[in-house]
């Protein structure tokens, strides 16, 4: 008997193998832990009262249940006897060993194992063996629970028996060299089994003999270390996979291995158990890097396989446990539902949520067809990534934001997540973008399918993502390039379930009243907390205006839940826990956060702003009208499941139902407060403020559904019942218009967008490297648009469209502050040479995009700002180049390359600064000083006697060296970078990384892989806990002999 | 759940819906955009009054081959310290330029000419900052002419007065500033009613060229009245007009831009009326719909051409005259009953906010010979407190300054004139007062310097003023002085 940290039924156990009637039984109690722990004489105390013979020996520690029995090869002399292994909550009925040794006797077998019953309740099932299929899944062939009716009384062959009582051969034994010690925790009993046939052993159950199990581990196990525990079981499952099949049946076996993964990966991650999903692909994955311990194992087993894998696999379940397993299930929820029919109200069925999880796929697929095969268009924010990997990874570490006008600055985070995440496509950048787009709206679904648990009805969860997949928010999104309002839409029912679980707001029982609060261990509190920081700091990468949506929808959470009777604590405790994540996120962001800190922070978190407001209205924000969606009228029905859930929920899904309907309510008020700029500030989009709306939709219609299955059901008949029917009736008819859109195959993303309109402006490899200023109305605009007043933004790109590193805002400069200043002359008249005053910062073309295929569409265009066109035409150094409905190009004549050889007259400019050299000279003309394929790289040429010219704002990390030597930087214009070549050379042109910069990229890197491992490391903690010890040597002198007879 | 629960719950989702409806209700309201190009007088002759990056003066250009002695373009520049200034000379081949500073507190001659003896050139001038004027002078034997320049370009350009008769000649010069083509129809309308010559549709001004077109060649040879409508289909272009009146009643030269948008009333303070004199407010309506126009009268003892007992009254408008669409009526001053002889004021104001074009014509024979000024009108959004003249005012010269107090308020007006001590006030030209809807004509001192005049006054004004002809010649010319644009 193994006995680790017993209880009060250690007593009773033992006193199960005293009773014993066999006579020849010799007791050896190996306990964990050191001798002279004051429980350990407490331990002794309780064997030498109860099992005065028996001999007890002390681990020193804790190796687990196999290394503890793998002492008997030490302490146990002898190889004719048999060795039964006991856990110490196991009581054995008092003939237990008698039958078990008669059957071993009678079938020859090396292994057999009793029938485990329950320990309150003898008439249970725990086990009467377990069948294995050829992946090691187990299937028991009782349920665990089942009644005893004598129906498995009869002797069988199983592939395993539990190890929780367990009898085996003496010589068998030591033969297979006992358990396995690196199984400490669990597989032990299917490696040993499995094992055991190999070696030509029968493994037997005999249910004649009977013990009692507590299963003590189990219960003491946290929910925490239960996951744990079944993470490390499915890595040790597909080890043991691994390394006990034979050679020959080895590779079939792997292929069939990681494709029922991936089936089984896809169906669990369809039906909502991301995590069960998550584990399974891990244990995977893993498995490269157990190679050496397989390796191992398959070379001891060699030594006693007598066996072949096709007898083997005879033995082995035929088909897959799991498809057995859910038969079994199936029928026997059936037989309870029937069972049960007359008293109980039935819950929706599994199948439903298949049936669910198919079509929502079906969507995906179906409404994404184009973009898989084609790619997303390059609308709005969904511009493709132009840069490798290596490239993204090599800016993010250089220092050089090439935004703009370029900068000495951290570059956004997001740049370095995106270089992370295309680890996921092989570094398929395009296939990234494309994922990133397609999948995320999945990514919002399952999330809602998560939080929806809350409810504790899986009608309620179906409800949810029903609504939260037929709200038009994400395709209109997708159809005019809102990535930041899909990412949100994503993120944020994820966002809100971890943030409620931090809480403490636990799942609804339907037979509770009030809302259950809930505190979990440290452990988990801080694993969650991780969770939700690194959600907020992946969406502030990317969308900064999350730090102002999710305290958002936490106040209203918060306040609808003091609203509701939620005691002040607990509302505190949901601000704080959403503002303390929210600063962790941007903590983590950081060095690239810090440039927020700034004037203009504001804008740069919420985007430039419609001063005259958007006026969309009420109706087209209700309809989600932030891009192209057919029937989106039909989508107002959806907001039947508010009414419903103001007027029909009862119980303790109200506060829920006030949560969603305030969320909807107020977040709907915000968006038209903002959509009529009324609002002292401006805020995000309506892309953006519209995802509370939509999160408190799908909550509604999930406390709709509860109710439905659950309370009304019960509920006399009254007003309530014909009500929610016709909730229930408008909410289908809220439905239909995803599955029409879905037959565009787009999204209805458009065919043309804007950078497909630009593709005509020249290349900059042909002409030099320049830069496009966009000027317009802000939505209409590429990149990161800033505003610059009455009712014009303008943003500006390197060559004709925004790189990556171009959709975030860059921090002002003094380069950016003069290009102001000449959009201002040309706004507000104040100059017909705006040309000459962009020129020095190689502002080659204006654009003014009028219809952008996105937000601005042919059928419903945002006109460009009054007047702009005309103020435009009357620069001087402005041509026309292209004008049409969709876009005005301007090209500026004075213009120089981003990288360039002045002329004389530029060079001699270049020395003044100001205004006045700027207009009075005319510096076009330069030539480019070669092409760099990224904004930090670096170029050479050969050059006369001259002035290399970098149209960036003044710095001196820009290094100039000519035949090798050394030239120092001097201020262009006042404003950019100037080298005076003083004779003919070749001139390299490079960009000098700061090591402060390089530091702080490192402290990034280390945070965000502390927070990540905090955030996944539920299985680690668990296996160090039980790592095994070696207390018991070779060297140790035996406890017991076993005589010539057996034992 | 608590019944209170649920209402507060209630009352809550209630409060915010009812806020949702509330703002739902409001009216849009439209951004302000370019505004500066939105401001339908911005295309006139002004100063801004705020800061600029810089200011390009676009004048009317000078004929070589009209026989003028000279021609050229007077940079004033009133601050304490010198200005940079870019001089462009654009011609229907070559562009020549030169940088110029022009020193604190003096004005500086550029020749335009620069020799031409033929075709046109048209000078135009980028001064760097906000400080400094530009006018262009044109010295000719028939009259030397002063003429304003304009701050922008515009893709339509009108003109309501022209003349062809009896061996008069008509010039619109066109002007492209840009680096890109520009293209231009001309029509004009005559007493016979508009015209669309198909050789002047579709005229193509190569970038930063001017071209010249001799309207007589065109098709209104011998017109007493030729209104001109420009209309750039690509690109933005400067028009200007330079006439030489050799009979039909008139005599004299002139040269000015046009007028880039029609406005719905029009000031001019340097009317006359009398034996000799015969003067016509030339309207034209470019519009499709007919417009309706009255003018009103100022001047000492007038209200709308009735004699008063008092000084001076807030003028009233006369009945109201028709001017059809597309057409072009001359208003005789002569006609309207019991308008006393003598200096007057006017302004043309349209009903309906009609959109017209007019023009001031003035005719007069004294002393055996006679001369002829044509002036544009100052639109209402021009009415300023202050007022700059570029080239300064003829020393002692008599009324060379008419000004107009367009308020119902009294008010006071200061005339300085800006020389190598700064802005000096002129003697007994300091806190003049000056009456409520009334005219008063200044003349300038003996020894006043000859560096830019600056009026400024506490009521808004209209100030145009009369520039000698020269040459012995009798009579004046007319042009408007520069308001500063406050807005």
């Amino acid at each position: 008997m193994v006995v680790h940290e017993p209880g009060e039924w250690l007593t009773e156990s033992l006193q199960g193998v005293v009773a014993q009637d066999y006579p020849q039984l010799q007791m050896l109690v190996l306990v964990s832990g050191q001798e002279e722990d004051p429980q350990s004489g407490a331990t002794r105390d309780v064997i030498a009262t109860i099992a005065p013979s028996a001999v007890v020996r002390f681990l020193g520690g804790n190796p687990g249940f196999s290394g503890a029995c793998n002492s008997v090869l030490n302490l146990v002399q002898g190889d004719s006897g048999l060795f039964c292994f006991l856990h110490d909550d196991v009581v054995m009925a008092p003939d237990a060993v008698t039958r078990l040794v008669d059957e071993m006797h009678r079938s020859n077998a090396g292994v057999v194992g009793p029938k485990i019953v329950h320990w309150e309740n003898s008439q249970m099932i725990q086990s009467v063996g377990i069948a294995v299929d050829r992946f090691g899944v187990e299937l028991p062939f009782a349920d665990d629970g089942e009644l005893d009716q004598e129906q498995h009384d009869s002797v069988q062959d199983v592939f395993v028996v539990p190890s929780s009582c367990v009898m085996v051969r003496a010589d068998l034994f030591r033969t297979v060299g006992g358990f396995n010690p690196d199984l400490s925790t669990v597989g032990a009993d299917l490696d040993f089994c499995w094992r055991a046939h190999a070696s030509g052993s029968r493994v037997v159950v005999v249910p004649s003999a009977v013990v009692r199990h507590r299963e003590s581990m189990n219960i003491r196990l946290t929910d925490e270390e239960r996951d744990e525990v079944s993470a490390e079981s499915e890595r040790m499952r597909l080890r043991t996979v691994v390394a006990l099949t034979s050679i020959s049946q080895l590779p079939i076996t792997m292929v069939q291995l990681v494709a029922f993964t991936l089936a089984r990966f896809i169906l669990l991650a369809t039906t909502g158990r991301i995590r069960r999903a998550v584990v399974e692909a891990q244990a995977v994955a893993t498995l490269p890097f157990a190679l050496g311990d397989i390796r191992e194992r398959r070379n001891a087993l060699s030594e006693y396989r007598h066996v072949d894998g096709d007898e083997i696999r005879a033995l082995q379940l035929r088909g897959s446990s799991f498809v057995t397993a859910w038969s079994r299930q199936r029928a026997r929820r059936a037989g309870l539902a029937q069972a049960n029919a007359s008293t109980e109200v039935r819950e929706a069925a599994p199948r439903g949520a298949y049936v669910l999880w198919t079509i929502l796929a079906a969507i995906i697929l179906v409404g994404s067809r184009s973009l898989l095969l084609h790619g997303v268009v390059a609308v709005g924010q969904m511009n493709p990534f132009g840069a490798s990997v290596r490239e993204l990874v090599s800016s993010y570490a250089s220092g050089w934001w090439g935004a703009g006008f370029g900068q000495v600055s951290a570059l956004p985070t997001g740049m370095a997540l995106t270089a992370v995440a295309s680890v996921g496509t092989l570094g398929n950048i395009g296939l990234l973008h494309t994922l990133a787009v397609v999948l995320l709206p999945l990514v919002g679904w399952l999330g809602m399918w998560r939080f929806a648990s809350v409810m504790g009805t899986r009608a309620a969860r179906i409800a949810a993502v029903v609504t939260y997949a037929a709200v038009p928010l994400p395709y209109a999104s997708i159809a005019s390039g809102r990535w930041g309002a899909v990412l949100l839409y994503a993120l944020l029912p994820w966002m809100v379930h971890l943030s409620r679980m931090l809480v403490g707001l636990a799942d609804l029982s339907d037979v509770r009243e009030g809302e259950p609060l809930v505190m979990v261990s440290p452990t988990v509190w801080r694993r969650w907390f991780a969770s939700l920081t690194l959600l907020v700091a992946v969406a502030f990468a990317f969308e900064p205006s999350i730090v102002l949506v999710l305290p958002f929808v936490g106040i209203v959470l918060a306040m609808s839940s003091l609203a509701h009777g939620l005691k002040l604590r607990w509302v505190a405790r949901w601000i704080v826990i959403i503002g303390a994540a929210t600063v962790s996120g941007v903590a983590m962001n950081l060095p690239w956060a810090g440039t927020y800190v700034r004037s203009g922070w504001w804008e740069a978190l919420t985007g430039a702003p419609t001063p005259s407001g958007r006026n969309v209205g009420l109706i087209g924000l209700a309809k989600f009208e932030v891009g192209t969606f057919s029937l989106s009228f039909l989508c107002l029905a959806l907001y039947a499941s508010v009414v419903g859930a103001v007027f029909l929920i009862r119980g303790v899904r109200t506060g829920w139902a006030l949560r969603g309907a305030s969320l909807v309510v107020v977040g709907m008020l915000v968006a038209l407060l903002d959509d009529a700029a009324l609002l002292p500030v401006h805020l995000p989009e309506p892309a953006i403020l519209l995802t509370p709306v939509a999160l408190g939709l799908a909550i509604c219609a999930s406390t709709m559904g509860a109710s439905l299955a659950l309370d009304l059901r019960r509920g006399r008949f009254s007003w309530r019942q014909p009500l929610s029917a016709l909730v229930g009736a408008a909410f289908a008819v809220g439905l239909v218009p995803v599955a029409v859109n879905a037959v565009n195959g787009s999204w209805h993303q458009p065919s043309v967008a804007l950078p497909q309109l630009l593709a005509q402006l020249p290349d900059a490899q042909s002409t030099g490297e320049y830069r496009t200023l966009f000027i317009g109305d802000a939505r209409v605009l590429p990149g990161a648009p800033l505003n610059f007043g009455w009712g014009i933004a303008y943003s500006v790109v390197n060559g004709s469209v925004p790189r990556e590193d171009e959709m975030w805002e860059a921090p002002p400069t003094r380069a950016r502050d003069n290009a102001v200043a000449a959009m201002y002359g040309i706004v507000r008249g104040q100059t017909a040479r705006a040309g000459r005053l962009l020129a020095p910062l190689s502002v080659r073309f204006i654009v003014v995009p009028i219809i952008d295929g996105g937000a601005s569409t042919r059928k419903h265009p945002i006109a460009a700002p009054r007047g702009l066109v005309d103020a435009l035409s009357r620069q001087l150094d402005l041509r026309r180049r292209y004008a049409s409905p969709d876009l005005v190009i301007f090209e500026n004549t004075s213009w120089v390359p981003v990288r360039s050889m002045l002329t004389a007259n530029g060079a001699a400019s270049s020395k003044l600064a100001g205004a006045t050299s700027m207009i009075a000279t005319d510096i076009g003309g330069a030539s480019a000083f070669g092409v760099a394929a990224r904004p930090e790289a670096s170029t050479s040429a050969a050059v006369e006697a001259g002035t290399v010219h970098l149209a960036v704002p003044y710095t001196s990390r820009w290094k100039v060296k000519a035949n090798g030597a050394p030239i120092s930087a001097r201020p262009a214009f006042g404003l950019t970078n100037a080298y005076d070549i003083p004779a003919n050379s070749r001139v390299e042109l490079s960009f000098e990384t700061s090591m402060v910069h390089s530091l702080l990229v490192l402290v990034q890197f280390v945070a965000w892989s502390l927070v990540v491992f905090v955030a996944f490391s539920r299985r680690r903690q668990f296996i160090r806990r039980v790592k095994p010890v070696a207390l018991v040597t070779e060297e140790s002198d035996p406890a017991i002999t076993i005589p010539g007879g057996q034992s | 759940m608590n019944i209170l629960r649920r209402i507060v719950g209630t009352v809550f989702i209630a409060a915010a819906l009812g806020g949702v409806i509330a703002v739902e209700r409001r009216q849009p309201v439209l951004s302000d955009g370019a505004s500066a190009v939105l401001n339908s007088s911005s295309g006139f002759p002004q100063v801004s009054a705020g800061s600029r990056i810089s200011t390009s003066w676009f004048c009317p250009g000078a004929a070589g081959g009209d026989g003028i002695d000279s021609a050229s373009v007077v940079i004033s520049n009133p601050s304490d310290g010198e200005i940079t200034a870019t001089v462009s000379f654009l011609t229907d081949t070559a562009e020549e330029s030169k940088t110029v500073v022009v020193a604190a507190r003096s004005q500086l001659a550029i020749d335009a000419l620069r020799g031409r003896t033929v075709g046109v050139v048209v000078p135009i001038i980028e001064i760097i900052g906000s400080v400094g004027t530009v006018e262009q002078n044109i010295v000719f034997a028939a009259g030397d002419v002063t003429s304003q320049c304009v701050s922008q370009t515009s893709s339509t350009w009108y003109f309501a007065d022209g003349f062809t008769a009896e061996g008069s000649t008509e010039r619109l010069v066109l002007t492209n500033p840009f680096p890109e083509s520009a293209v231009a129809n001309i029509s004009f309308t005559t007493s016979e009613g508009r015209r669309t010559p198909a050789n002047l549709q579709g005229v193509i001004l190569a970038p930063r060229t001017s071209k010249s077109i001799s309207i007589n060649e065109a098709g209104a040879q011998d017109e007493s009245s030729v209104a001109l409508e420009i209309q750039a289909t690509s690109g933005q272009i400067i028009a200007s007009r330079i006439e030489h009146y050799l009979g039909g009643g008139r005599l004299g030269y002139s040269a000015t831009v046009g007028t880039p948008t029609p406005q719905s009333e029009w000031w001019f303070t340097s009317g006359r009326t009398g034996s000799s004199v015969t003067e016509k407010l030339v309207a034209y309506n470019p519009s499709d719909t007919d417009a309706q126009v009255t003018v009103s009268f100022f001047g000492v003892g007038i209200t709308n051409g009735m004699p008063l007992d008092q000084a001076a009254s807030a003028a009233s408008p006369s009945s109201a005259l028709t001017i059809p669409a597309g057409a072009v009526v001359a208003i005789k001053t002569d006609d309207i009953a019991d308008l006393p002889k003598g200096d007057h004021a006017m302004v043309v104001s349209s009903l309906g906010n009609a959109r017209l074009v007019v023009e001031h014509v003035l005719s007069q024979i004294t002393g055996g010979s006679s001369f002829t000024a044509v002036t544009n009108g100052i639109p209402t959004d021009l009415l300023s407190t202050k007022w700059r003249v570029p080239s300064g005012l003829a020393n002692g010269a008599r009324n060379a300054l008419t000004i107009l107090n367009t308020t119902a308020i009294e008010g006071t007006i200061t005339v300085s004139a800006v020389g190598p001590g700064g802005e000096v006030p002129l003697p007994d030209l300091v806190n003049i007062p000056i009456g409520a809807a009334s005219v008063i004509s200044l003349d300038v001192p003996l020894g006043a310097t000859d560096g830019e005049v600056v009026v400024t006054s506490t009521v808004d004004l209209a100030i145009q003023r009369r520039t000698t002809r020269g040459h012995g010649l009798v009579g004046f010319g007319i042009v408007g002085a520069l308001p500063v644009r406050q807005k």
